[in-house]
């Protein structure tokens, strides 16, 4: 019995290095996660496409799904081979949206992260379309740019589709244009005049949503093969704060209008943060819109 | 002997404190009708720059510092006397000259110094009385305007006080702040400490834009002189509050919808967002982030993290307005002091002039726009005497640059030139001139490669000469209307017809090649040049642009390929951006967002979800496909170097002018810094047939010239 306890003790030597070899071993495993935050969960990320096109547009399109399930997305032009709307839309995802749409952001990080040169290289000014996310993991952030096949990227994509069909919103403007009818009476003022297009702007959304109306209407009024355009009555401010569920119409005139085919486009061409200045602190800031109203021409 | 006493009195006075003239300058900002005034962007430079662009502005100091062009300043100065061609520069400009413009140049200063002083004590609810620098004239319009209380709002001092009190508001601060570590993150990824190799454009155009983003945010960096009399040096150094300032935007933006983190994780988040977003090509997204924070920590309340992190990020904001203030009050104090020779009497307005455009940068431009043109002049001559012009323009980009001198040699540009960093563009262009007459104009050749991308092969080619009929014809149209515009532009021609419509007259179907009836545009014969300001053009340019088809692979440089379909923004290769299946399938995708409520309904009709959702995909797949057969081009968005077949005339013009080295002057994300053009510069609209080119434009085209490699022409 007195070689018990020896034996006990040698055994328990041996346990206490087995186990201290198991501690070290977990030890080591806990910071291989630690330090590799690609190893935790995904918490949330922001997807952001950048750039304009050739004639100028903007591609301006911001997603960001944060941690606590709030879903964001900014953007010029809602969507559709001629969209009329843009701003900003706001929802929230359950758990399980969420749940899927990180795990597709999880795929496609680790299908682009052996790409580590993003921001190593210079930009051709003839190409500015970028597709770039930031994916927030429980310990770090981590950057990236789409590079790879459309293919590798195809499923977030639509389920992205899906989940910016839900969202509501906040801050947004929903542009129309129609041709004028002209009514040909006997010495009606307007007999003889050309028609102009009607250019209408509802704010679909919950806030208030500030638009530019230069004195050159050619400053944001774009038709798509750039003729003149005119104001037949200049708008009485420059600036006009349009409040939920409220419309602003203004006739524009330009020598094909009657004639033109195709959209017609409206460009602040400022950014929403830019805006800020000279503004009173209750005012929102500027939206971007560009929003083409084609359909209705 | 009294009276001449009282004259020399005078006249002591006199060259203490010039008469201080204040012309109009170039054309305001204000009134013109830009939609920008009010932005932050158009007018950041903090002083105002009021001229009718700020791309404008920066030309104006643009200049050359060869004898001849010192000479043609100050004869303009002396209003045409003719001057001793025997005498160096350096004996014409005397110290009276020197004093002169010493004394306008901080008369300007004063005014800066007392606007951001005002600015800043205002910002902090505070009053401030300030004292007059003894060098600057009591009766100084300039002065006296600036302590007033109020300024008329149409004025030119209003403008310069809201672009000065707009880099002092926190968020453009913030702003800076990050952009300043985007473009220090650029210069650690380009190597930019060595300045070698093909990176130095690169490294050029990020110090450069650093310099003007850190000369624009004086709170939060700082300059200062150092060196010796003879080799003054400029020292730049974040200020003592930065990094507070920095933790607190952090500490903000990690709190933003953050769940249940606790302040120190939140914190490490908010970093993390800085550090990775300022490594991203267009950091857009981090000043969105930001934005977004700072809007909602507003109204956060205080018990939260948020209004915590907001009341740091509050606190940190009015230290840093408050120090501002301090320096600003001790550099007005020390306006009138010597720079560097204190005790040397030999030439320290020399010293005192490069000083003040080491410091106050935008103060000499602004100067400079605000002076008559025999000021300007006279001060173009000093500044460049005083050696100061490499602190306030931009170097020309030498790279790739080979030949010359003209006219005997021609001059090649062969390069990937930066226009502003990230930004560049191929630039494959030569520059000749023949030896008489003595003013013959310089001629700049390009030739544009075209070839077709996968989506166009097939295409009608009735002659069988290997290049389909709507290429043969839309090259044509583009050709003649680039070089009628651009020799119009600049006066080479005396006349020309100029396209009225934009729209593409190449009819799609066989038959359109040139053997067949070309399409006859409409257009309006134009008086040459277009602009009258464009006579000013020293040395005359013309344009000989040629886009010729071809089908060598890789074409070459430089090259523009054209497709059926494209969408620029569908990752991957160009190949990929060229399949019309993949742009059909972006606007599936888009399709699907537009139908917000099917999904909805789909499901509450019994459907299961995943079943719901193929029915919505089939049903956007027949309407992209119903779309495409009808108008497929409207479904594309080309960039400049992916034409489609009928990209309009002025998006053409523009393109072309970036191939000989114009950068973009619209706001973009990659480029929330950089210069913006008028309203109608064709680097501005490329939308439309009325934007135009500017002289300034031609001008850097021409900045080659300057290069060392191809000395002779205009360097020394």
């Amino acid at each position: 019995m007195a070689v018990l306890p020896t034996l006990n003790k040698r055994v328990g030597l041996a346990e206490n290095r087995i186990m201290g070899r198991i501690c070290c071993l977990c030890i080591s495993i806990y910071f291989l996660f630690i330090l590799d935050g690609r190893c935790s969960e995904v918490r949330g990320f922001t997807y952001f496409l950048s750039g304009r096109d050739g004639a100028g547009h903007t591609l301006f399109d911001r997603f960001e799904l944060y941690p606590n399930g709030k879903a964001s997305w900014q953007v010029a032009s809602k969507g559709g081979t001629c969209p009329s709307e843009g701003g900003i839309f706001l929802g929230h995802l359950n758990e399980q949206e969420k749940k899927k749409l990180l795990e597709l952001i999880h795929v496609l990080y680790e299908s682009e992260k052996e790409k580590k040169d993003i921001a190593d290289k210079t930009e051709d000014s003839t190409r500015r379309a970028r597709h770039l996310f930031q994916v927030e993991y429980d310990n770090a952030v981590f950057s990236f740019e789409l590079s790879k096949a459309f293919a590798n990227s195809q499923a977030f994509f639509q389920e992205l589709a899906f989940i910016k069909a839900k969202l509501q919103p906040q801050r947004a403007i929903r542009m129309t244009a129609t041709k004028e009818k002209i009514t040909e009476e006997k010495g009606s003022k307007k007999q003889g005049q050309a028609a102009g297009l009607i250019v209408s702007f509802l704010n679909i959304s919950t806030e208030s949503v500030r638009l530019f109306f230069p004195k050159n209407p050619g400053e944001v009024f774009f038709l798509n093969k750039g003729e003149k355009i005119s104001y037949r009555k200049p708008p009485l401010k420059r600036d006009i704060l349009l409040h939920k569920g409220k419309n602003f119409s203004l006739t524009l005139d330009t020598a094909t209008s009657g004639k033109m085919p195709g959209p017609i486009y409206y460009d602040s061409g400022v950014m929403v943060h830019h805006a800020l200045l000279n503004l009173k602190k209750d005012l929102p800031p500027v939206m971007e819109v560009f929003l083409c109203a084609g359909e209705s021409l | 002997m009294i009276m001449l006493l009282i004259y020399f009195i005078s006249m002591t006075d006199l060259v203490a404190h010039p008469p201080e003239l204040e012309s109009e300058g170039t054309s305001t900002i204000l009134g013109n009708g830009s939609i920008n005034r009010n932005i932050f962007g158009e007018n950041y430079g903090g002083y105002g720059y009021l001229a009718s662009s700020e791309s404008e502005a920066h030309q104006q100091i643009q200049m050359a510092c060869d004898t001849q062009t010192q000479r043609e300043y100050l004869a303009a100065y002396c209003r045409g006397q003719v001057l001793d061609s025997d005498r160096p520069v350096s004996e014409l400009i005397n110290n009276t000259m020197r004093s002169v413009v010493l004394y306008r140049l901080r008369t300007h200063a004063s005014e800066y110094l007392a606007l951001n002083i005002k600015a800043a004590a205002s910002a902090l609810g505070q009053t401030v009385e300030l004292e007059r620098p003894e060098c600057v004239s009591e009766t100084s319009p300039l002065w006296q305007r600036a302590v007033k209380k109020s300024y008329n709002a149409k004025s030119k001092m209003s403008a310069k006080a809201e672009a000065i009190a707009a880099s002092l508001r926190g968020d453009n601060m913030a702003r800076a702040l990050m952009y300043e570590e985007r473009l220090q993150n650029g210069s650690a990824q380009n190597s930019c400490e060595s300045m070698t190799g093909a990176r130095a454009p690169a490294c050029t155009s990020i110090q450069h834009t650093s310099y003007r983003l850190q000369t624009s945010f004086p709170a939060l960096f700082n300059f200062a002189v150092q060196g010796t009399n003879n080799n003054p040096a400029a020292l730049s150094h974040k200020t003592s509050r930065y990094n507070e300032f920095r933790n607190s935007l952090c500490y903000l933006m990690g709190t933003h919808n953050a769940g249940n983190l606790s302040e120190e994780q939140a914190r490490a988040r908010g970093l993390a967002y800085l550090e990775e977003g300022t490594k991203l090509g267009p950091y857009r997204s981090l000043e969105e982030r930001f934005g977004h924070a700072l809007a909602e920590a507003t109204n956060a309340p205080p018990n939260t993290l948020l209004g915590k992190a907001f009341r740091e990020y509050r606190r940190a904001e009015r230290r840093l307005k408050e120090d501002h203030m301090g320096r600003m009050t001790q550099e007005l104090a020390n306006l009138c002091k010597n720079r560097l020779s204190v005790f040397r009497m030999d030439n320290h307005d020399r010293v005192n002039i490069y000083s003040m455009a080491l410091q106050y940068p935008n103060v000499v431009r602004q100067t400079i726009l605000d002076m008559s043109p025999s000021e300007r002049g006279l001060t173009k001559a000093v500044l460049c005497e005083a050696g100061a012009m490499p602190m306030l323009q931009r170097e020309p980009q030498c790279n790739g640059v080979s030949g010359g001198p003209l006219p005997e040699n021609d001059i090649d540009v062969a390069r990937w030139k930066i226009n502003d960093w990230p930004n560049g563009s191929q630039n494959f262009f030569r520059l000749s001139r023949p030896k008489t007459p003595a003013d013959a104009p310089i001629t700049v050749k390009l030739n544009i490669n075209f070839t077709l991308g996968p989506s166009l092969a097939g295409l009608p080619d009735s002659d069988n000469n290997g290049v389909p009929d709507q290429l043969e014809c839309q090259l044509q149209l583009w050709r003649v209307d680039i070089n009628d515009w651009a020799n119009c532009s600049v006066g080479a021609v005396p006349s020309a017809s100029i396209n009225t419509s934009n729209q593409s007259h190449c009819p799609t179907g066989p038959g359109s090649g040139p053997t067949r009836t070309m399409p006859v545009p409409p257009t309006v014969q134009k008086r040459c040049p277009l602009n009258s300001n464009m006579a000013i053009i020293k040395p005359k340019v013309n344009f000989q642009i040629n886009m010729v088809p071809t089908n060598e692979n890789p074409a070459p440089r430089p090259n523009v390929q054209l497709h059926r379909c494209y969408r620029l923004d569908i990752p991957g290769s160009p190949e990929d951006r060229g399949d019309c299946e993949k742009v059909k399938g972006v606007h599936i995708n888009k399709c699907i967002t537009e139908h917000p409520g099917m999904l909805a309904s789909c499901i509450s009709s019994g459907q299961n979800e995943e079943q719901c959702r193929t029915n919505i995909t089939q049903f956007c797949r027949s309407e992209v496909e119903e779309k495409f057969a009808a108008n497929p081009t409207a479904m594309n968005r080309a960039d400049s170097s992916n034409y489609t077949l009928d990209e309009s005339y002025s998006v053409v013009r523009h393109e072309v002018f970036h191939q000989l080295g114009l950068a973009d002057e619209y706001y973009s994300d990659e480029r929330p810094y950089s210069l913006l053009g008028e309203h109608n510069s064709i680097m501005r609209a490329s939308r439309s047939l009325d934007s135009r080119l500017y002289p300034r434009h031609i001008s850097q085209i021409l900045d080659v010239l300057h290069c060392p490699e191809v000395s002779g022409e205009i360097t020394e």
